[in-house]
């Protein structure tokens, strides 16, 4: 009865694209419908009626920064494989993760810095919705310099910042960075304690196009909890803690007619999480631990596991049981078939 | 401004469109109604709508179900440009929940047809261009295939399948997270 191409190509897009196990099961039924799903029109007109939006597909998760290695399936996928012990994610971007082993940990003569991973195309306006094929770039950064690896020349150059060099003494934590534009986004904290898990007091902007670095304080108060950095909603750097009960959300207006990175910092909302976490969640250990940029969710840690928190929605999802995660990375992409095993590259 | 409105309001309800389905049935609707309607807001446009606009690939069951969606959606679309244009307070967003409340209702009862109706009402709705309709009912369908196994949506839908055993084990060997 569906006979008309057209048609059921109508009904396959409204899977949802946090279900792409529906899909690759619909690819199974016949050739037609296979070749229909794995089409690059049909991709095309998935992520427009989507909205261009892609979905968290799930996040990796780790007692900190320095082993985040398991993942949560927020969607209907399931990890083919976990990944080596020794291995632990350090950034995503674009549907790519950005992995570090042990000897990378080891061996690094950059203690305190961070590193990003983004699609090659991001200032040629890339709309990243089908690009995690292509060409990529690796931003390792630190107080003062950044390399660079692009995938495309396969090598590796350095750049020095005399801009940020006089704040030698500070450190990158390695909570994930913050692309807005051209520019990524690192905090940046004075202890190695902070660095690990990821209280702050400043962050580093470092502008891919310039090269340039700078280092702005947060206003004062921020640096005894542990905050997130992420991208708010009117498009500029946002900030997001918990205390007590409350979830703080700060952005930062730039002032008409300035062009220079000072920004005023106001507070955008305040949320009651009381209402909103089941009561066994509540208590004074409630925190902020990261942030899905693109689909407005922030995580929250609480002593009976980690909830997401919906911005556009307000709804609060328990993602994980687990208490003792303390850092996550999400994955955020649309789901592509045909898939095939993941790819990786050593840098 | 308010006089202005229920002026031009008239003015539409006054503006009739005939309707007439592939077995000849005659359907008097409102301009609003009937351009939900991409493909008759165009020919509106164009001003070949007199004498009737004919739809020779609706029959008279399809097209009075798609009225009856049209009208009650006309309805909500006009009630929200009404909102926008008065002042919101608490009592003006409270009748805007009820009414997108009732209107959900109403799009759940309405998807309350056999499959063969909703198939029509898919073809009927990418036929005459109904963005809203053509969502509804495709999203029917897409959520009749969440969670079932290939074989069992080959059985819903009377689907023979002519992937070679080959294909079948490369797919599955690739992706065998989506069928355990």
């Amino acid at each position: 009865m569906l006979e008309l191409d057209e048609l059921v190509e109508e009904v396959l897009l409204h899977i949802p694209p946090d279900d792409p196990a529906s899909l690759l099961r619909a690819a199974l039924v016949c050739r037609r419908w296979r070749r229909l799903i794995s089409a690059p029109a049909f991709r095309r007109r998935f992520i427009e009626l989507h909205h261009h939006t892609p979905p968290m597909l799930g996040f990796f998760v780790g007692n900190n920064f320095l082993s985040i290695a398991d993942f949560v399936s927020t969607s209907s996928i399931r990890a083919a494989s976990r990944f080596p012990i020794e291995w632990s994610a350090i950034d995503s971007r674009h549907g790519r993760v950005l992995l570090r082993t042990a000897l990378t940990r080891r061996l690094s003569p950059y203690g305190g810095s961070n590193a990003a991973v983004l699609c090659a195309g991001a200032a040629g306006g890339c709309g990243h919705l089908g690009c995690h094929r292509g060409h990529f770039l690796v931003v390792l950064v630190g107080i003062g310099f950044a390399y660079i690896y692009s995938s495309e020349a396969g090598a590796w150059t350095s750049q020095t910042s005399a801009d940020a060099q006089q704040h030698h003494h500070c450190r990158l934590s390695l909570a994930p960075s913050v692309l807005l534009g051209s520019a990524l986004y690192f905090m940046v904290c004075a202890s190695s304690y902070d660095l690990v898990f990821g209280a702050s007091n400043a962050f580093l902007k470092y502008d891919l196009d310039t090269g340039k670095m700078c280092l702005v304080r947060l206003p004062p108060g921020f640096s005894s909890k542990r905050t997130v950095l992420m991208a708010a909603e009117n498009g500029e750097l946002g900030l997001a803690w918990v205390e007590g009960s409350m979830l703080y959300q700060w952005s930062r207006n730039k002032p008409a007619g300035r062009t220079d990175n000072v920004g005023l910092w106001a507070q955008s909302r305040a949320i009651e999480l009381e209402m909103l976490l089941p009561a066994d969640a509540i208590s004074n250990s409630i925190d902020a631990i990261g942030s899905a940029n693109g689909v407005g969710v922030i995580f929250l840690r609480t002593h009976v596991g980690i909830f997401t928190f919906d911005l556009r929605s307000s709804q609060v999802k328990k993602v994980s049981e687990a208490r003792h995660y303390g850092s996550v990375l999400p994955y955020v992409s649309f789901y592509y078939t045909p898939p095939s095993r993941p790819v990786t590259c050593n840098v | 401004m308010a006089s202005a409105g229920s002026g031009d309001e008239k003015a539409a309800a006054a503006a009739m469109i005939t309707l007439i389905s592939s077995d000849n049935e005659k359907f008097e609707v409102t301009e609003a109604t009937a351009t939900l309607s991409q493909t008759i807001r165009h020919m509106i446009e164009d001003g070949c709508t007199d004498g009737g606009v004919p739809l020779p690939n609706v029959t008279s069951k399809i097209l009075a179900r798609v009225i009856e969606y049209c009208k009650k959606h006309a309805t909500a679309a006009a009630g929200e440009e009404g909102s926008s244009s008065s002042f919101s307070d608490a009592a003006f967003l409270e009748v805007d929940r009820a009414f997108l409340e009732e209107l959900e209702e109403f799009d759940d009862a309405f998807l309350e047809v056999d499959r063969a109706t909703l198939f029509d009402l898919i073809l009927a709705a990418n036929y005459l261009d109904i963005k809203g309709l053509l969502n509804l009912t495709c999203q029917k369908v897409a959520d009749s295939v969440k969670g079932k196994t290939p074989e069992q949506i080959r059985e819903m839908y009377n689907i023979v399948n002519d992937l070679t055993p080959e294909e079948e084990a490369e797919i599955r060997r690739e992706t065998q997270w989506a069928f355990e």
